[in-house]
């Protein structure tokens, strides 16, 4: 049980008022103790220096200095005697207790004192003396200080010691007594405040709603109500009432409190579910026109290829046979014209000078024109085998290849065909080939021809760019191949010009080129792709930031059907 | 003797009951004196209160047991005019009140003839009082061991008949031989009581003849153990920058400051009184041996007021040398106790054997029946007295004191040996 309020405030003001009165005690008597002492003390002292004046003046007298130190030496075995000490008239010290000598600061003293002209009269002097403490020092002349003066050292610890010694007694009797008494006051307090201090507590148990608490002490309650037949009994009996009544409708509280809660909880944990649901159908919705639109992307685009693809072969046949005219028959104009001009030499002394450069001349242009006929001919029937290519029905053979091999194979032709169309072209050639694909199922000649074209467009772009901004520019290219599990994929890697984002989407469409006129066919790309997704089911992507970088992406089965 | 002893008991019992004990008391007391005389045909006793235990016991034991050996040698020849000599010691443990004590016992309860051999100054000074007392009852002390001056001054010296020659004489003779040889910065270490004080004053007299003062003091308190050190003591006089010492100590005390002050490296002479005398010797040498320092008997000077006990040419150093060999006289058990080892010879056995012999030629002049009344007027009578030493003994109305000669000793290869040349100490 606590200790009582009421009695706590009570003790802290007798522990304060037993410490005032226990220290003003001490004070009072220890210096009322201080004053008797030192009187005593200093009458003992008198007495002493007295006792040895009167007896010692025949000693000092006969200079039996023996016999006054055998008086001397039985003073100061005297309780709190300190020393005694005898100096004759010329002040010198000739008999004394010292051991193992006299102290500076009795010398001092001696000195002073031997010197003052009122030497005559009994003399106390408070004096520190090392080895002895706090000495009072008494002393009296003999015969007038004719015969000279006695000393007797008073210690000052005894008189402390005894002092210390009775404050101790007396603290301790007035401790008992205050103990004695508290204990008396606790009990007498307890057996008021107890009664209260359990309704108290108990009310405070019943304010915080300390239930269980409550419980317990219900039982002290009821013995009180039970047994105590004052007003606190009655209190009890109304407080015992009112808890009751207070514990049932609490009761009642907590248990709607409960439902409630119960509910809604419930209610909470339906409405999450409901809302998971939802948002997964709707992801997986999400998702499903994702793929359709892809779906839908790609056959759009197999569809425009396959239409392309037969309009140009269409196209392409229609325009071979004249084609095959134009170019055998200009082919055979560029002999004739020669022909023409060897005949033109034999008979150029028979036509006038005149003549013969108009005809010179006529015959340079004519075969100028001649020449240029055959070599777009050529060009033209070149266009038109590649889109005959393109668009032919039949697939390769496929074959296990070696990746590795043929990137490298082909990397090199490109870049050699390069130099060799521009001398002044140059490369730094990043490889890195992943040695653990293996063999391929593919189509060599469809494969090399898509890497061809991949390469020739990546080395044209960096060329471009190295031309336009000059030697600030190192040309790079980045060529490696990667292991997928069952897939492989090839990275053509440039630092070129890269591909703006408005044509990002059309690279692969056939006739689209950004090369100037009568440089590319515009169709590399658009083969590339038909080769990589049509016939071998793979991918081909394309990554760039324009002035910057483009990189193609080629991933194949390896083991495609 | 008995009867009387008797009578003054039973009076002494019945003064608290009776209401007429004064006339009673009055009687008793007369027929008391009139029978404490010895009886014809009784034995001497010899009243002896001296220091059997404590620190000092090796002095009243050897002092004892030199006075012992030369009664035993009378009394084995019959004794003086037949009668015995017999010794009643009492311990006083150099205490003064129990030498008080011891005093009164033996003067009313064994009814000693004389006191004799009291060791110490401390001690006489505090029973002179008590000699007075009995002043009327011709209680003597006789060869008190002790220099002190309070026994050879009025108003006590009548009450005692001293043989050895006084502190003051000692220390005189000291101051003399250190100021001619230049020594003339004395300190003093001394026991802090009247003996010491003794010495102290006999020095500081002597000195101040010259007009010199003590440069510097310091006390030890008696008692005070061999192993106990004396630092304090040699550096309050070392501060005074002295060129020499008088040791006014017994010799335990006196031995254990000349080992402090030689190992704080401090050589320099140290005067021993004869009370430290030749014990200090194989204190010290047994030290020397124990911690392996050859110097502590170094520079050591004595006085001594007997002559040496090694010196054959004396008779009467032969005969206590004859006589101990032949008596082997031990201190009463009872008061001692076992475990002393008791010295061959010393100094002070052949004080005590002087003593013994001075008294018994005392009590061969005073003749038959022994009547102390007649005691002072047969020692003042005695003049040149030769006891087989090389000075005679005197004494007189104004001299109780029987012998003036003071020897000088020093240490020489572990042996006491006279001193025979003091320039050999000029600084």
């Amino acid at each position: 049980m606590k200790m009582s309020k009421l009695f706590r405030k009570v003790m802290i003001g007798a522990v304060i008022l037993f410490g005032v009165i226990s220290i003003a005690t001490s004070v009072i008597s220890g210096w009322n103790l201080y004053r008797h002492l030192t009187q005593e003390f200093t009458s003992k002292g008198t007495a002493i220096i007295k006792n040895i004046a009167d007896s010692g003046v025949d000693m000092l007298v006969n200079r039996d200095l023996s016999t006054l130190q055998a008086v001397v030496d039985q003073f100061a075995e005297i309780h709190g005697v300190a020393y005694v000490y005898v100096a004759n008239a010329d002040g010198e010290i000739i008999s004394h207790t010292f051991v193992p000598g006299i102290p500076d600061a009795v010398r001092r003293n001696q000195a002073r004192q031997s010197q003052q002209a009122g030497g005559q009269q009994m003399q106390i002097v408070d004096l520190p003396v090392e080895g002895l403490g706090d000495i009072e020092d008494i002393s009296s002349p003999m015969l007038a200080g004719k015969a000279g003066s006695v000393h007797v050292g008073m210690d000052k610890k005894v008189i402390r010691d005894i002092i210390w010694t009775s404050i101790k007694h007396q603290q301790i009797v007035l401790l008992a007594i205050f103990l004695i008494s508290t204990l008396l006051a606790y009990m007498v307090v307890n057996r008021i405040s107890r009664p209260l201090n359990l309704l108290a507590e108990h009310a405070q148990s019943l304010a915080s709603r300390d239930f269980a608490t409550s419980r317990e002490e219900s039982s002290d309650i009821e013995a009180l109500a039970r047994h105590a037949e004052d007003e606190l009994g009655d209190l009890a009996k109304s407080f015992l009432y009112m808890e009751e009544t207070l514990a049932h409708y609490i009761a009642h509280l907590q248990q709607a409190k409960a439902e409630v809660e119960e509910y809604s909880q419930k209610l909470e944990v339906k409405v999450r579910e409901r809302t998971q649901e939802l948002n997964e159908r709707n992801e997986a919705l999400e998702k499903t026109l994702a793929q359709l639109k892809d779906a839908q992307q790609q056959l759009v685009m197999q569809e425009k290829m396959a239409s392309l693809g037969s309009l140009t072969a269409g196209i392409a046949h229609e325009i071979k046979n004249p084609l095959n005219f134009v170019n055998n028959f200009a082919e055979l104009s560029v002999n004739l014209t020669q022909d023409l001009r060897a005949d033109l030499e034999q008979e150029k002394d028979r036509i006038s000078p005149a003549v013969l450069e108009d005809m010179e001349e006529l015959l340079r242009d004519l075969e100028q024109n001649v020449q240029k006929i055959n070599e777009h001919g050529k060009r033209a029937d070149s266009i038109v085998r590649g889109m005959l290519l393109h668009s032919r029905g039949k697939q390769g053979e496929r074959q296990l290849t070696d990746l590795n091999a043929l990137v490298e194979e082909y990397l090199n032709l490109a870049y050699h065909g390069m130099r060799a169309q521009d001398a002044s072209f140059n490369v730094t050639i990043e490889k890195d080939y992943d040695t653990s694909i293996g063999k391929v199922n593919l189509v060599p000649q469809d494969i090399s021809r898509v890497l061809l074209n991949v390469v020739n467009n990546a080395c044209d772009s960096v060329h471009e760019k190295r031309k336009e901004s000059r030697d600030a520019f190192a040309p790079t290219l980045r060529v490696s191949t990667k292991s997928l599990g069952d897939r492989v994929e090839v990275r053509v890697w440039d630092n070129g010009r890269g591909i703006p984002p408005a044509v990002l989407d059309k690279v692969f469409n056939p006739f689209f080129t950004t090369k100037p006129a009568g440089k590319g066919t515009g169709l590399g790309l658009s083969i590339s792709y038909d080769i990589v997704v049509s016939e071998h089911k793979g991918e081909l992507q394309v990554l760039s930031e324009e002035g910057k970088y483009a990189e193609f992406i080629i991933t194949l089965p390896k083991n495609a059907a | 003797m008995v009867r009387g002893r008797f009578l003054f008991s039973e009076v002494g019992e019945m003064a608290g009951k009776n209401t007429g004990w004064l006339s009673r008391y009055g009687l008793g007391l007369l027929l008391y004196f009139c029978l404490s005389a010895p009886l014809p045909g009784g034995d001497i006793v010899i009243g002896i209160s001296s220091p059997f235990t404590g620190s000092v016991k090796a002095n009243g034991i050897e002092l004892y047991r030199g006075s012992l050996a030369y009664f035993e040698h009378v009394n084995q020849r019959g004794g003086v005019h037949g009668r015995k000599i017999t010794v009643k010691a009492l311990d006083d443990n150099y205490n003064p009140l129990t030498a008080i004590a011891n005093t009164m016992q033996l003067i009313e309860q064994e009814q000693v003839f004389l006191l004799f051999d009291y060791m110490g100054t401390a001690v006489v000074t505090r029973i002179l009082p008590v000699l007075k007392l009995f002043g009327d009852r011709d209680v003597f002390l006789f060869c008190p061991y002790s220099g002190g001056e309070a026994q050879r001054l009025p108003p006590y010296d009548s009450h005692v008949f001293n043989l050895r020659a006084s502190y003051k004489q000692e220390t005189e003779g000291l101051v003399e031989n250190l100021l001619r040889i230049g020594r003339k910065r004395i300190a003093v270490f001394y026991q802090a009581d009247a003996f010491g004080r003794g010495g102290w004053e006999g020095v500081q007299g002597a000195l101040a003849k010259h007009g010199l003062k003590i440069v510097a003091e310091a006390t030890y308190r008696h008692g005070t153990p061999f192993s106990a050190s004396f630092t304090p003591q040699v550096e309050i006089l070392r501060r005074g920058e002295p060129d020499a010492v008088i040791s006014i100590a017994f010799h335990a005390d006196g031995a254990g400051f000349i080992r402090d002050a030689r190992d704080a490296g401090w050589d320099v002479p140290i005067a021993n009184l004869s009370v430290g005398g030749s014990a200090i010797l194989p204190l010290l040498s047994l030290e020397g041996a124990r911690t392996g320092r050859q110097n502590y008997t170094s520079n050591l000077i004595s006085s001594e007021v007997v002559p040496n006990y090694e010196d054959l040419s004396l008779p009467a150093v032969r005969q206590y040398r004859e006589l101990m060999d032949r008596y082997h006289p031990m201190p009463p058990k009872e008061l001692s106790g076992e475990g002393y080892t008791p010295f061959r010879y010393s100094h002070i056995g052949l004080e005590g054997f002087l003593n013994a012999k001075v008294l018994v030629e005392v009590l061969e002049r005073l003749g038959e029946p022994p009547a102390r009344e007649r005691l002072r007027k047969v020692v003042e009578s005695i003049k040149n007295l030769d006891i087989g030493i090389d000075t005679r003994v005197s004494f007189g109305p104004d001299r109780h004191q029987g012998m003036d000669k003071v020897y000088y000793f020093t240490v020489e290869g572990e042996r006491y040996v006279p001193v025979t040349d003091w320039q050999r100490w000029r600084p």
